[in-house]
């Protein structure tokens, strides 16, 4: 997927026509929202398979309340029977409400990107030197969307494994 | 008096005309059997009379897959490594007061080891590049060098209790090697088998789990209360009913 958008991007740049500047453009941002996507949806079938279907537009808030809320809950039992030490349980609590809040923006943030992408031709896609922008958003911050989804799943993962949830 | 699995060892290595293991005991606390290389004959490659790391890696899945037995080479820098190992403990335990919860040397070669961290709190993060260059000085009056440090927190992490615990819930009964292997499948870093070993007398000393005298370990009532029993295919109590089955058949 990755692959597909950076490639798309460089058709983007490249292309000499506009219409087709700016419909390879979109189709980029697009790529890299499903990048960001589909790691967010993998980190949650590896949390808990049920969640393997949570619908994009849903995901912010779930990763919010629902997996943040089984953490929590998890944390703190353990540190009640007194197998997590209080630093232990409050460091992996700020972990997972950094990951999961710069998770849950990151997410929201793409979604609404690739939406004006997909349903707002309207609104074209702007060239300028080696800068491509949809409405706020660059084609840079863009490129970075699966990288931060891939560290904040990492971190979650690994948070569910040390509390041995799964 | 040599067991039947040291004298099957020896056997194998005698077949295989590989003369650099000095010796073949049985580790006092597990199944595990230690064999130990002089440091002099670890090299980055294998030749007539010596051997590597990535050979002995090979040789240890090996007897496991031809004889059946859990071996462990062990680099032999005898007191020295033990004194250095010490010494640095106590370095750190005096410079970075709880901050630094134990350390690990590991031999890569003769004069290069990695240096293995647990940290007590997240604090120690700050103090990193501090540690790391007290850690550089202090091998380097042994000439040794240092090929990198590894926290518990980079990469693959140490396993907490509760996750040694759930692991242990699904293998049970089981010697301390087999779950350091299992972790280790399940991206958690096990510096050694004797870390291992190490954990689990804590965890005995919580009275959650239990010793049994064949030196394999189960959980009590209580350490298994302490393992979520999570949900669907990856719940804890699936994963221990899918395991007994593999083992059955």
């Amino acid at each position: 997927m990755i692959v597909v958008a950076e490639r798309l991007s460089q058709i983007a740049f490249d292309e000499r026509i506009e219409e087709n500047a700016d419909a390879f453009g979109r189709s980029a941002f697009n790529r890299y929202y499903y990048a960001a996507y589909l790691i967010t949806r993998d980190m949650l079938r590896q949390l808990d398979p049920s969640w393997a279907r949570t619908q994009h537009g849903v995901i912010p808030e779930f990763l919010t309340k629902t997996v943040i809320r089984r953490i929590r809950r998890t944390a703190q039992q353990q540190l009640t029977r007194g197998v997590l030490s209080k630093s232990e349980s409050a460091l992996l609590r700020d972990n997972a409400n950094r990951s999961t809040t710069d998770l849950s923006e990151l997410l929201r943030d793409a979604y609404a990107v690739r939406c004006i992408a997909d349903y707002q031709p309207e609104r074209r896609i702007l060239r300028n030197g080696n800068m491509i922008r949809l409405c706020d958003s660059s084609i840079e911050a863009a490129r970075k969307w699966p990288q931060r989804a891939q560290i904040h799943a990492k971190t979650l993962i690994r948070i569910w494994r040390q509390l041995g949830l799964s | 008096m040599d067991s039947p699995e040291t004298t099957k060892l020896w056997d194998f290595f005698h077949s295989k005309r590989l003369r650099f293991v000095t010796s073949v005991r049985k580790s006092p606390n597990s199944d595990v059997i230690l064999l130990t290389v002089a440091e002099d004959t670890v090299g980055p490659t294998v030749t007539a009379k010596t051997t590597s790391r990535r050979q002995m890696r090979s040789l240890t899945k090996e007897i496991v897959r031809d004889l059946g037995i859990n071996v462990n080479f062990i680099i032999s820098k005898g007191k020295v490594q033990e004194e250095i190992e010490a010494g640095l403990n106590a370095l750190l335990a005096t410079r970075f007061t709880g901050q630094v919860q134990d350390c690990f040397v590991s031999f890569v070669d003769n004069k290069v080891v990695e240096v293995w961290l647990e940290r007590v709190a997240n604090n120690s993060a700050e103090n990193a590049d501090a540690i790391t260059a007290v850690i550089t000085d202090y091998l380097k009056m042994f000439g040794i060098k240092l090929e990198g440090v590894r926290w518990a927190d980079s990469g693959e992490p140490l396993p907490s209790t509760v996750a040694i615990l759930r692991e242990l819930k699904t293998i049970a009964p089981a010697p301390p090697s087999e779950l350091a292997q299992r972790l280790r499948d399940r991206n958690f870093q096990i510096p050694s088998v004797s870390w291992i070993e190490k954990k689990l007398d804590g965890i005995r000393k919580q009275k959650l789990v239990i010793r049994r005298s064949d030196v394999t370990y189960i959980l009590t009532e209580e350490g298994l209360k302490l393992v979520p029993s999570g949900r669907g295919r990856l719940g804890s109590d699936v994963a221990r009913a899918l395991a007994l089955g593999r083992r059955k058949w």
